[in-house]
């Protein structure tokens, strides 16, 4: 295995990025590192979240001294803008643009059944992010980065366009979809990174996740494996532990050298996953015990991890 | 307390965020509840089956409908459980629980019409809250027909672990919304009708704009039963025989939200009977003998034992940070679960079990 630490996954990000992956992954904070250090790198960079209707603080606004970001891109830092992905900013926008008089949409929202319909009907409500998403793709940031709900909800998000589109073919909310989706869908301008932890299950939710993901057509960035344990060891030291913590009464120590083989062996597996399918480009790993949001060369400190 | 819980209530309710461990410990729970208590069913509506494999089953064995399946003999003993316990583990398919619903509640002609249309068969992805509600509707009628004793019930993942007991509300704003009075015979007066009614058409299209209707009337006929079952379950976590469990761990963002579930359960009135801090590291206590000091190269003991001042280094956090939630509730009963590294899944379950009986 070659370890190339010259090159940054900050270079390898793409115009659009969607950080998903199941909750308690660290994709949260990755995703607010992603975004300095795209900013760093002199890159006018948008970072959004999705709302969520618990009133809790928002754990990725808590990054920059912030309880929620606005509905509108506002400044954080150097470069770097932040906002929040409302459903009803949304279909606001939505219902202006195609009736093309705010004053109509406001009333058409001002009646309440059309409110009750907005609120109440299934799908509605992702299709409202969805739109409030296409106008900040349609923006003129260098990069975009997406801290998407925890797996569950992405799938929801990832599936819809198709979903409505089985259900609305034509009209101007198909139109909206299918805008959406030529940006999403382009290889070239769109990508979602899927972070994950060097443990058996979490590995094999990161590879089910990108099989939805690749049946959907959407391009796959790269799998994130994150809290790589700290390792002094070499290989063939490895080795030399592991036959003596066979016969040795040190259990407790070996507790550290157990995470050191799962890490290897997430790792082996997804790099074979990357291997046997093309639409994996890359897989990255982040150590632990660091904080990424305080790193100022954080991009290097995730290191690509070669076929 | 959870032990008496164990031997006393009919519900345990598990929830917790995303990444604690929740599956892992409803199932350890319902291992040490069945060495108490006869018929113990533990079950889960995750659908990526890992409560069905943990106890050995392979996906050939898995059934849509989601009866449950007795573990063999061979499993409890592995489990650490006497060979005479009773446990079973179930997986909830929320559209076999809909579909029966609608079966019992509309006529075969009508419910033929309702399964038909697009909006019911992509409903269980589209209305959040409707999973959950499915799961409630599963629970309390495996209650009512007293097959088991105790039901050990994992709740499924969410975007918040709160969403779970909200989900009945939800659904009940969902089912008394107006959305339905836009697709149904008019009531309202003219003009508000006449203008919700063209604009959903409008932005729709006629053929989807029929085939909602077509799904709203007929659904209609279920709402009554609906609204009815939600008024029931938003009580239910209150019930006497029905307990709630938290599931944490001590990392930072789990904590948070720990503590954010623990708040809304306090707000709710919703009574807690224990929290349960999972995957706590502990300190090693790690010494080379003299033989280890003999056979092993300078430079790798000193590498060992950076790695133990690292591994302290980490258990020390978890420590300092399980002592701040024993601090923080007072009163409260709170459960330590060490970490387990281990390849055997069955050992996982047998030592929680323990730590838990």
């Amino acid at each position: 295995m070659v370890v190339d630490t010259s090159r940054s996954i900050i270079s390898n990000l793409k115009r659009i990025n969607l950080i998903s992956g199941k909750g308690g992954v660290g994709r949260t904070t990755l995703a607010a590192s992603l975004a300095r250090a795209a900013a760093n790198a002199g890159k006018k960079t948008l970072l959004l979240e999705i709302e969520d209707d618990s009133g809790w603080d928002s754990a990725l606004a808590r990054n920059f001294g912030r309880k929620h970001f606005k509905i509108e891109p506002d400044y954080l830092e150097k470069n770097l803008y932040g906002l929040c992905l409302s459903a009803s900013v949304g279909q606001e926008k939505f219902l202006n643009s195609f009736l093309k008089l705010s004053s109509l949409t406001q009333m058409v929202l001002g009646n309440q059944g059309v409110k009750w319909f907005l609120e109440g009907a299934p799908a509605f409500k992702e299709m409202g992010y969805f739109y409030h998403l296409l106008i900040q793709m349609r923006s003129d940031f260098d990069t975009i980065i997406l801290d998407l709900p925890a797996t569950g909800h992405f799938i929801g998000l990832a599936k819809l366009p198709e979903l409505l589109l089985k259900m609305i073919p034509f009209g101007p909310i198909a139109d909206r979809l299918k805008e959406g989706q030529n940006f999403l869908y382009d290889q070239k301008n769109s990508a979602t990174w899927i972070v994950t932890l060097p443990q058996t299950l979490p590995v094999s939710e990161a590879i089910e996740l990108k099989t939805v993901l690749a049946k959907e057509s959407l391009p796959i960035g790269g799998f994130i494996l994150n809290r790589a344990p700290f390792n002094p060891f070499t290989e063939e030291e490895e080795q030399v532990l592991e036959s003596l913590s066979q016969k040795s009464k040190t259990q407790k120590l070996m507790v550290d050298l157990e995470r050191i083989r799962r890490f290897r062996e997430a790792r082996n597996r997804l790099r074979d996953e990357m291997k046997n399918d093309p639409c994996v480009q890359s897989l990255w790993v982040a150590p632990e015990a660091f904080n990424p949001l305080q790193e100022v060369h954080f991009g290097n400190r995730l290191q690509k991890v070669e076929c | 307390m959870l032990k008496e819980a164990l031997k006393s209530k009919r519900c345990l309710m598990v929830c917790g965020g995303g990444g604690v461990g929740k599956t892992t410990i409803a199932a350890s729970i319902a291992i040490s509840a069945a060495k108490v208590r006869e018929r113990v069913l533990v079950v889960t509506i995750d659908p990526a089956k890992r409560l069905l494999q943990a106890f050995g089953f392979t996906d050939a064995l898995l059934n849509e409908g989601g009866e449950p399946l007795k573990l063999s003999k061979d499993v409890l003993l592995a489990l650490g459980l006497p060979d005479s316990a009773q446990l079973s583990v179930a997986i909830l398919n929320p559209k076999y629980v809909l579909d029966q619903i609608v079966g019992q509640s509309l006529s075969a002609a009508q419910s033929a019409t309702l399964k038909n249309t697009v909006i019911y068969k992509e409903m269980g992805q589209m209305i959040h809250g409707l999973q959950e509600y499915t799961a409630y509707e599963w629970v309390t009628r495996m209650i009512a027909n007293n097959e088991y004793d105790l039901i050990v019930l994992d709740t499924p993942p969410a975007f918040h672990a709160k969403e779970f007991f909200n989900a009945p509300e939800k659904i009940k704003n969902l089912m008394e919304s107006r959305v339905f009075q836009l697709f149904l015979p008019s009531k309202g007066s003219w003009f508000s009708s006449m203008l919700s009614f063209s604009w959903v058409e409008k932005l729709l299209g006629e053929k989807v704009y029929r085939e909602s209707r077509l799904f709203f009337e007929t659904f209609v006929s279920l709402r009554d039963r609906i609204i009815s079952r939600c008024n029931q379950l938003s009580e239910f976590f209150r019930m006497q025989e029905v307990s709630v469990v938290t599931v944490g761990t001590t990392e930072s963002t789990p904590l948070l939200e720990l503590e954010g579930l623990i708040r809304f359960l306090g707000e709710k009135r919703i009574p807690l009977e224990a929290m349960i801090i999972n995957q706590v590291e502990e300190a090693s206590d790690f010494a080379l003998s003299s033989e280890d000091r003999v056979l092993l190269s300078p430079d790798l003991i000193e590498k060992l034992l950076k790695l133990k001042s690292h591994q302290d280094a980490r258990s020390d956090r978890a420590l300092e940070s399980f002592s701040h939630i024993g601090r923080s509730y007072p009163g409260q009963e709170i459960i330590k679960i060490p970490m387990v590294y281990s390849q055997d899944g069955f050992e996982i379950l047998r030592r929680n079990a323990i730590t838990l009986s």
